[in-house]
């Protein structure tokens, strides 16, 4: 054993030391080197095999697919992400509408505004804010109106009849300005007007309809399609055909 | 067998001998890089007591140390173009042998993780290996002797990777402060608070071997 000085600078003394250097030794077995020569005739050790590929290559390239993924995930949903498209009416050449008034024989046609932008050129500033539907609504109308029905679950619909109202304390004298916009959202609209459907949105289906929404000819099992709260046109399918209704 | 036609122990050793008669590492590592497969055998021979010892010790189950000293052979054999002759072979070897051990007590670790039968072990049940009985009458002494070996053993095995290490390359395999540093990458400073803490936890379990 070789006598060298330990952490503190004195000659190794230590009783582990000590003890350690009475250990037996084990020694391999008798066929210790024809196994090792076995194994070198059976050629080199699968971990010491190299990629031919550049250690920098292997790590950039799939950290640079993830990359790519993400970035096309979250460019497409910005690039696609309109907040006007929901209230849009879609442009068509000639739709059935129905008025309030009329009967089947009555059916007018008209022309649709070929305009999408209706509501937001800047000199035409949209009285009612079109509502930004969320892409949920249309995709699981089921499991939104689920979200909906449960108590205190934020629905406005349950929360709104509950709710304390709280009366401002202003002159209610006071005049208001005629160009005052009046925000109502589409599922105010929808939900003023009679109708209820699994989601108050484009690819919602409608369960019931009463009051004015029967009087245009409304009917459950239509699917909305496009709602304008400006101009109060409801675009459904029905039986695979595209109706509009015009709700005030 | 393939290594029948290698000729290794008919092969002279082709470079020049030390005055003592006795080739140095080096030397014998050039010569096997020059094919002489005798300069390896003369490797082996000189290593392979000293490293199974030390993976023993390390990991506590001898076939283990057994194929994993096999295989430091192996991967010196195969990287031996790479060797650069300026560190010590000594050096280079036990730590190779010092990474496969490591790596086997990771895989180890990977593999009680995953065994269901890990759950219905005890602790002290995970180290036990069967042995066969062993008919021969041994004196007490000698039982006590393995014993006290044995509990030795376990409790080296019980140490942190890093205090094991310098722990056995110093006080069991008689390895110089220096090239302990060497072998493990670490400062001389570094490596002797190690010793001394690996040594203190060792002392707290076998106070009554002391």
């Amino acid at each position: 054993m070789v006598k060298e000085k330990n952490i503190y600078g004195e000659p190794e003394t230590d009783e582990i030391h000590r003890l350690l250097g009475t250990l037996k030794r084990v020694e391999p077995p008798k066929d210790f080197d024809l196994r090792v020569r076995a194994r070198i005739a059976k050629g080199r050790p699968a971990e010491e095999r190299r990629s031919w590929l550049p250690v920098s290559v292997r790590y950039a390239a799939p950290l640079f697919l993830v990359v790519l993924t993400v970035t096309g995930f979250f460019g497409y949903r910005i690039l696609t992400d309109d907040p006007a498209r929901d209230s849009y009416v879609s442009t068509g050449p000639t739709v059935e509408v129905v008025t309030p008034a009329a009967q089947p024989s009555e059916i007018q046609r008209v022309q649709e505004p070929a305009n999408d932008t209706l509501a937001l050129l800047p000199s035409e500033k949209p009285t009612i804010a079109p509502e930004r539907v969320d892409r949920k609504d249309a995709i699981k109308p089921a499991a939104q109106e689920k979200k909906n029905e449960k108590p205190g679950g934020g629905s406005y619909e349950i929360a709104a009849p509950e709710s304390k109202v709280i009366t401002p304390d202003v002159d209610d004298s006071a005049p208001v300005p005629a160009n005052r916009p009046v925000l109502i959202s589409v599922r105010e609209f929808l939900a003023s007007s009679g109708v209820s459907a699994s989601a108050m949105s484009a690819g919602g289906e409608i369960r019931s309809v009463s009051g004015k929404a029967v009087a245009v000819g409304l009917q459950p099992g239509d699917v909305i399609e496009t709602v304008n709260v400006q101009t109060g046109l409801i675009r459904v399918k029905r039986d695979g055909k595209t109706m509009s209704f015009r709700l005030r | 067998m393939a290594h029948d036609n290698i000729g290794y122990l008919v092969a002279e050793v082709t470079c020049r001998r030390m005055p003592d008669g006795k080739l140095s590492d080096h030397e014998l590592v050039e010569a096997t890089q020059k094919g002489d497969e005798a300069a390896f055998a003369e490797i082996m021979s000189r290593y392979r007591s000293p490293i199974t010892n030390y993976l023993y010790r390390f990991l506590n189950d001898y076939e283990e140390a057994v194929d994993l000293a096999q295989e430091t052979f192996v991967r010196v054999y195969f990287a031996l173009d790479r060797y650069h002759t300026q560190y010590a072979f000594s050096t280079y070897i036990y730590r190779i042998a010092t990474n496969l051990a490591i790596s086997e007590i990771r895989k180890r670790k990977r593999r009680k993780l995953l065994s269901l039968t890990g759950l219905f072990q005890g602790e002290e049940d995970s180290s036990l290996e069967f042995q066969p009985p062993d008919d021969r009458a041994l004196p007490d002494e000698e039982l006590v002797e393995d014993e006290r070996s044995e509990m030795i053993g376990r409790a080296i095995a019980a140490l942190p990777e890093k205090y094991r290490v310098p722990v056995i390359l110093r006080d069991v395999e008689g390895r110089s402060y220096d090239e302990v540093a060497e072998i493990m990458q670490l400062g001389l400073g570094t490596t002797k608070s190690r010793i001394s803490r690996g040594r203190a936890l060792l002392k707290e379990k076998l106070q009554n071997y002391l």
